[in-house]
């Protein structure tokens, strides 16, 4: 059943079945008998208004649902106090006017329990329909709070496996067996590169930031790889103000943006293109630049799994004060990120 | 067996080298580190077989097998990479990963058909790429070609790719004497043809086998009783 038919279902049939209790206790325990065959008639238009007022209640008060506690309980006494007072205004005046006409006895206590009644049972219908909705709406944030958390648990995943780039890896292996005949001499060296980058990049999930020089030292020794397989394809160039170098930055962070730069950049052209890696302090906030040899891909194309992550890092580090921007200019792709500066 | 050997790192072409130097029925005649480098080498040594890496600057190796006329035996080498290998796995062809292990490679080799003399002429092969799916189709498996716009929907086994052809196109590359112009919109494989049969209009309808019908315009019907009738 859906949430809007169950609400009909038990909004009208619990009116209807309060309506029928009370007029059973009437009819059994009231010494006026027979009930005069006119009463049915005002019960059943307490039940009608009964159920029109709530549900009126219900539509016109669905903000309130938002409000705070200490802000919607009085809202909601006073709305439900005059519905109440209505309902039983209206079973007096029907049945009072009904019994003047008509010169029967006028029994007052069945008047003041009228007013009682509505007042009580316009009472437990919010109380009852605040519950349920308030059951609901815990459910429903349970169900969101468990997304979320599924959700941070991929992000970690995959950056997770983004730290390890398999397809660098196992190009970075085939370079180096190729280079065992060739130069073995350099294969030595990339060996110990390809080492470092990985002992870097499973241990950076540990600290939460490392100084830009470890990072730039990191970068540094990918790019030599990259050389290696891209050959004259990939020039580098980097220029860093050594007041950033004491500086804390998240780790991998310069590292995804130039293979970014490589992979999205360098790999599409066939005659290759330039890096260039830049650094720089000033008004407390750090900068760093990557640019490439290359065209933006269609803009309209979602940003890659690497730059997303970026800026989720960024934002759960240092909120709004950290920026990752990605724009082409004058052929070339650069991507900058603005931190704020803090030191060791 | 003649080969050109399609990388974009030349270290990589060289590690390749080196392992084929222990098979002598495989002749690397040209390498290139692109797809444009790579048609120059095919038109000029008319290889049998392609190592063929998928990730390369410009065009990938897809778009250059897309781009021939007819296509080799291809060796795909690949490194780790989520959406080379999604290809592979849909389309169930046969690739190699890099670094190579060398039994692998001689594996991809045996695999291979071989034919007396030039197995590519035996082979006479297409490649075809629909979305994330790809294939190897021999010419003479397709049974019908049919128009739809600028692409071109190939009837093969229970597959139905949509190329980007226009029919006219393709027709120019096809042998004549297999595929027939049954009308504007459809070429059928004259091998697949079962029976045919005249319709109230006087045209020519043309079963094939699998129950397809293809109606044959007026003027090709009369042109397919004068070039195939006794």
């Amino acid at each position: 059943m859906t949430r809007g038919r169950l609400y009909h279902w038990l909004h009208g049939g619990g009116w209807s079945a309060a309506v029928l209790i009370l007029l059973s206790i009437r009819i059994l325990f009231s010494g006026e008998t027979p009930v005069p065959p006119l009463e049915y008639l005002n019960w059943a238009l307490y039940a009608v208004s009964a159920i029109v007022l709530t549900h009126q209640l219900r539509i016109r008060t669905r903000h309130w649902l938002d409000l705070p506690f200490s802000r919607a309980w009085y809202r909601y006494l006073a709305a439900t106090i005059v519905i109440g007072f209505f309902l039983g205004a209206q079973v007096v005046l029907v049945g009072g006017a009904w019994r003047l006409f008509s010169g029967a006895r006028f029994p007052l206590e069945f008047f003041v329990s009228a007013w009682i009644n509505g007042v009580f049972l316009t009472l437990m219908w919010t109380a009852i329909y605040i519950t349920i909705v308030s059951i609901r709406r815990l459910a429903e944030a349970k169900t969101r709070a468990l997304q979320l958390e599924l959700a941070a648990k991929d992000a970690r995943l995959q950056n997770l496996q983004a730290q390890v780039n398999p397809h660098f890896l196992f190009n970075g292996l085939n370079t180096v067996r190729a280079l065992i005949t060739e130069e073995p001499a350099k294969a030595s060296e990339a060996v110990t590169w390809l080492s470092q980058i990985l002992r870097y990049s499973l241990r950076s999930d540990a600290t939460p930031t490392v100084t830009f020089a470890e990072e730039l030292e990191m970068v540094t020794q990918y790019l030599e790889l990259e050389k290696l397989r891209f050959e004259e394809r990939l020039k580098v160039h980097i220029e860093v103000e050594p007041a950033v170098m004491e500086a804390r930055v998240p780790p991998l962070l310069l590292q995804t943006l130039v293979e970014n730069a490589i992979k999205h950049g360098i790999a599409n052209l066939p005659a290759g293109g330039a890096v260039i890696v830049e650094a720089g302090a000033g008004h407390n906030r750090i900068e760093l630049t990557v640019r490439n040899t290359g065209k933006l891909s269609n803009p309209s194309v979602e940003p890659g799994i690497g730059l997303k992550n970026t800026r989720e890092r960024l934002c759960l580090l240092y909120g709004t004060a950290a920026s990752c921007e990605l724009v082409e200019r004058n052929g070339e792709v650069a991507a900058t990120v603005i931190l704020p500066e803090v030191r060791t | 067996m003649k080969a050109v050997l399609i990388d974009d790192e030349r270290l990589a072409r060289l590690e390749l080298r080196r392992l084929l130097a222990v098979h002598p029925n495989v002749e690397i005649v040209a390498e290139a580190a692109n797809a444009a480098e790579a048609r120059a080498a095919i038109r000029a040594h008319e290889p049998d077989l392609l190592f063929l890496d998928i990730q390369m600057p410009g065009e990938t190796g897809f778009a250059l097998l897309e781009s021939l006329d007819r296509a080799p035996l291809v060796i795909f080498t690949t490194a780790y990479d989520q959406y080379a290998l999604k290809a592979f796995e849909v389309s169930a062809l046969d690739y190699i990963v890099k670094p190579v292990v060398p039994a692998r490679l001689a594996a991809a080799i045996s695999k291979l058909p071989v034919a007396e003399e030039s197995p590519r002429k035996a082979l006479d092969q297409v490649f075809v790429r629909d979305g994330d799916r790809c294939w190897f189709i021999r010419v003479n498996e397709i049974a019908l070609l049919e128009s739809e716009g600028n692409y071109t929907r190939l009837h093969f086994g229970k597959e139905r790719p949509l190329i980007l052809r226009s029919l006219a196109h393709l027709e120019e590359r096809l042998d004549p004497s297999v595929f027939f112009r049954a009308s504007r919109k459809h070429i059928i494989n004259l091998g697949w043809v079962e029976s045919v049969i005249t319709a109230v209009n006087g045209a020519l309808v043309a079963i094939l086998k699998g129950g397809v019908e293809v109606e044959l315009s007026r003027r090709q019907s009369q042109k397919f009783r004068d070039t195939l009738s006794l």
